[in-house]
């Protein structure tokens, strides 16, 4: 464990001392799983964030990034740590040509304010995570976040076209470019998504960005029971519409936004406003067709409103007491099966599940009540990962296919391990 | 007379494979020494043709534990001699790997051996109305294993994505004879994105045996246009400047087409003669402009095209009537390197990608380098993007025509970097730009990419000298091998 007082001395000589913190209260709110960091930084260049995991390799300090923190409660408990490297003054808008559609940002910009930025150029970058005013584009990038609107636009990974990112020692790295299509050498930008810090703190990242649509309605259709609103979605999904959300919501999900019901979907087109009308006529008419009870067509603040409560749906920083989140990954044809398994064991455990699943994308989103024994639900199928303030949690799903190579990679890129420690997949 | 060490491993090989599968006359080793790039010549030593994942593992280890390269190829259709065996060993051909294994038209992705051709794919998929979307040029022969490894692009990745948007999965032979599955069937697993540091790696982390990929429905509706651009006699370069204007217009009126190819200048002349297509010869710039999705879309769509163009002095915009008139236009787009052979015989063409904002500047700086360098330059490519194909074609048997094609297209590629772009958009770095790499990375950057090489390859057995500016050259390790062969040889004295 490194001496609080050594590093910070020597971290304020690389970064204003203001923004060095080593006083416990100061360290409080920066706590991982109940760790307080015996220092917090926040660098105010890629250069000083260089500087910071130079003097922090010198020093044998353990490191965690900090974006908004609100993903701190997915991962294991820290193994060890000693300071927090917060993006937060990594949060500018460093090039945006409007014409070329293209945007490079600071990795502790809030997704938020770079949605506010884009709007007068009515463009965006299209990702819908929970919390956007706190969630940066570095921790949505490191946790490999998603949205509903994944179905139509897909994720980050998709979007991310260059990437800066700082490595254990200092070093600083690039990969990718200013460009939409690019395949000059590796794609790091793939192996930095879904890192989750643990190969180097992401500085900035640059993005591909699409026009906004012109048009954008939902429909929220309801159903009597589980079955009738998978039946629409299979049907749904062989036609050639193409809505850019598909969100199933259950019973509690619901009751969460302020309707009432056992089910819904929530079914969002955008486009041009000719396309858009033509969806919501044909899924209107599939709703009817598979018997939904209640067909609602939302105008454009109240849908506006609706999504943003939908994706904070699957936030994962303010559960309440003695729950967990979840988050369950199968193929769209499995997804019905999932949430009855889903409910079932709600039910046994003694409490109600809220579910929000992008079904034709396979996820499942699920807050559950912390079984009395929290390995219980290592056993729900396709758990990737479970994040709440439980101890004990299976953190991670299964191991994953080529773990050995991970391992490797991860020894090749941080071999003294104080990237986030113990915090991903065991092994890591 | 005692084996050296090249007949002992064609002895090993044969036996692990059949002796029919190991190539190594002379005659049968030139057909692998070259691919699409053609001024970059290398012949292996040998080349096996294996036929499953334990075949594939078999053949590594033996070439591996003898130190030689290995290298995979697919079809040979690659543009930056990502398949040339640089430093000679085993060529690996992946052609008897050539079947779609599965089609799940409910989860819409296929698996498939790496030698299966892409239309092939595309023609398996058509009964459910899907397709595999990535479209490079090449798709009449280039294969799903090759795309993969290239990340190869094509017109229509401008609305679908290049090729690593629809990989999800593959299984990998690695350097050390093991088998690694990389992806998953399911997205977002937790852990590294391994697949998407596999795709695109040119071959120099693994050979793929199997991928699985993603189908994308077939849209609905699909309309084609062709805008014509003149120059007026007292303005010349105006309709260049009129047709790129148009392509950032129609991006910045939000619309997404599905492609949006620019030919120029002499090509557009070039591409009618030889095809008909139906291109104007005399225009200085067409586009071909196609939207798909839903039919309310297209129609409102087609009326904001048409008023783009219109605004930006198209002299006509016309639309393809059918399927046939459809695929005629493309016909011409895609035929663009056999339209430029019929003025000489050799080319080499370049990659490389401009933010749009800067497209005409560097067009008409192909232009000034062609003329200074005495060659000809044409200009067909995918303008939605920025991707910049500057053909230069020559004819070899004139003087220093090879040496003026490379400082040319050095120069150009020179242009697109200055210009804020990258200096391969879809085609790779492999043996002809490596060294250009140092350009656009530093050496840190590099590093990085090295460090992630040697984690998958440690001792660089597979496709060494491709993509990665290293400090051996080819020479050193061509010539370390040849010293391990002359010592083999020599121990059986």
């Amino acid at each position: 464990m490194t001496k609080p007082d050594t590093l910070a001395r020597a971290l304020a000589t690389v970064v204003a001392p203001e923004y060095v913190q080593a006083d416990p209260v100061a360290c409080a709110p920066y706590q991982i799983h109940g760790i307080v960091p015996g220092c917090t930084i926040a660098p105010a260049s890629l250069e000083e964030l260089a500087a910071v995991l130079r003097l922090a390799q010198e020093h044998g300090a353990a490191v965690a990034p900090w974006g908004g923190g609100t993903q701190q409660l997915l991962g294991h408990p820290p193994a060890r740590l000693d300071l927090v490297v917060r993006t937060e003054r990594l949060s500018q808008v460093l090039e945006h040509e409007p014409a070329d559609l293209t945007i490079s940002v600071g990795a502790g910009l809030p997704i938020g304010a770079l949605r506010d930025y884009l709007a007068p150029h009515r463009q965006m970058l299209p990702l819908d995570p929970p919390l956007p005013a706190r969630a940066t584009i570095g921790g949505l990038l490191a946790t490999a976040a998603d949205g509903p609107r994944r179905l139509g636009y897909g994720t980050l990974r998709e979007l991310l076209i260059g990437i800066t990112v700082v490595e254990a020692g200092g070093r600083i790295s690039r990969g990718g470019g200013m460009v939409v299509k690019n395949v000059s050498g590796f794609d790091m930008m793939k192996l930095y998504h879904g890192s989750f810090g643990t190969l180097a703190i992401i500085a900035a990242a640059n993005f591909k960005l699409l026009p906004l649509p012109r048009a954008a309605t939902t429909l929220l259709c309801r159903f009597g029971q589980p079955g009738a609103a998978f039946a629409m979605l299979d049907a749904l999904h062989q036609t050639q519409l193409t809505p850019t959300a598909a969100e199933y919501l259950n019973q509690a999900a619901l009751m969460e936004l302020g309707f009432e019901g056992s089910c819904a979907l929530a079914l969002r087109a955008e486009g041009l406003p000719a396309a858009v009308e033509r969806h919501m006529t044909d899924m209107a008419a599939l709703a009817e067709r598979h018997s939904a009870s209640g067909t609602e067509r939302l105008n454009h603040e109240q849908e506006a409103e609706l999504w943003l409560r939908i994706a904070d749906l699957s936030q994962a920083t303010e559960l309440p007491a003695n729950t967990v989140l979840v988050k369950l990954v199968g193929q769209p044809a499995t997804i019905e099966t999932t949430v009855a398994q889903v409910e079932a064991f709600a039910q046994t455990h003694g409490g109600q599940a809220l579910m929000s699943a992008r079904a034709l994308n396979g996820i499942v989103y699920a807050r559950l009540p912390v079984p009395t024994q929290p390995q219980a639900l290592a056993a729900l199928p396709g758990l990737q990962w479970a994040a709440g303030t439980a101890p004990d949690l299976p953190y991670w799903g299964t191991e994953p296919a080529g773990f050995t190579l991970m391992q490797r990679i991860k020894a090749e890129f941080d071999p003294a391990g104080q990237l986030n420690p113990g915090r991903f997949i065991p092994g890591i | 007379m005692p084996p050296d060490a090249r007949e002992q491993l064609i002895a090993q090989l044969q036996a692990a494979i059949g002796t029919r599968y190991v190539l190594h006359r002379h005659e049968e080793l030139m057909l692998y020494e070259y691919d699409a790039s053609t001024l970059d010549l290398a012949a292996p030593e040998i080349v096996v043709v294996p036929a499953s994942t334990a075949e594939v593992v078999r053949v590594v280890d033996i070439a591996a534990a003898a130190g030689w390269p290995v290298v995979a190829r697919g079809a040979g259709t690659g543009l930056s001699g990502g398949s040339v065996p640089a430093a000679g060993g085993v060529v690996v051909s992946l052609a008897r790997l050539n079947q779609v294994l599965k089609i799940d038209p409910v989860a819409r992705r296929a698996v498939v051996q790496p030698g299966v051709v892409n239309v092939d794919l595309s023609a398996a998929a058509a009964p459910y109305q899907l397709h595999f979307a990535p479209d490079p040029s090449s798709q009449r022969s280039s294969t799903v294993g090759g795309n993969a490894a290239e990340n190869a692009g094509g017109p229509h990745c401008l609305k679908y994505g290049i090729t690593t948007n629809h990989i999800l999965g593959a299984t990998v032979v690695l350097a050390d004879g093991s088998v690694a599955e990389l992806g998953n069937a399911a997205p977002d697993m937790p852990g590294y994105d391994l697949l998407g540091a596999f795709v695109g790696s040119e071959g120099t982390l693994g050979i793929a045996t199997e991928l699985t990929v993603r189908l994308t429905p077939d849209p609905e509706a699909v309309r084609t246009f062709l805008a014509i651009y003149d120059d007026p006699p007292d303005a010349p370069g105006r309709g260049l400047d009129a047709a790129a204007d148009t392509v950032s217009a129609i991006i910045a009126a939000g619309i997404v087409p599905a492609a949006l190819e620019m030919l120029e200048g002499l090509g557009v002349r070039l591409v009618e003669e030889y095809i008909h297509a139906g291109y104007p010869t005399d225009a200085r710039a067409v586009l071909l402009i196609e939207i798909d999705g839903m039919h309310e879309e297209l129609a409102a769509q087609a009326e904001q095209i048409a008023a783009i163009c219109q605004a930006h002095g198209a002299r006509e915009l016309r639309a393809a009537r059918d399927e046939t008139q459809r695929q005629q236009l493309w016909a011409g787009r895609k035929g663009a390197l056999a339209a430029a052979a019929r003025l000489k015989p050799h080319y080499h063409i370049q990659d490389g990608v401009v933010p749009r904002s800067r497209l005409t500047e560097v067009l008409r700086f192909t232009e000034e380098v062609a003329r200074r360098y005495e060659l000809h330059v044409v200009n067909i490519f995918h303008a939605g993007d920025g991707n910049l194909h500057p053909l230069l074609v020559f004819d070899l048997r004139e003087p220093r025509a090879r040496e003026r094609a490379i400082a040319a297209s050095e120069e150009i590629l020179h242009a697109c970097v200055a210009a804020g772009g990258t200096i391969s958009g879809e085609h790779g770095i492999g043996l002809e730009k490596r060294d250009y790499m140092r350009w656009i990375f530093s050496a840190d950057d590099i590093a990085a990419m090295l460090e992630l090489r040697a984690v998958f390859d440690p001792a660089g057995v597979m496709n060494p000298c491709k993509q990665l500016p290293s400090g051996a050259s080819c020479a050193d390790i061509k010539q370390a091998r040849g010293a391990a062969r002359a010592l083999a040889a020599g121990a059986w004295i």
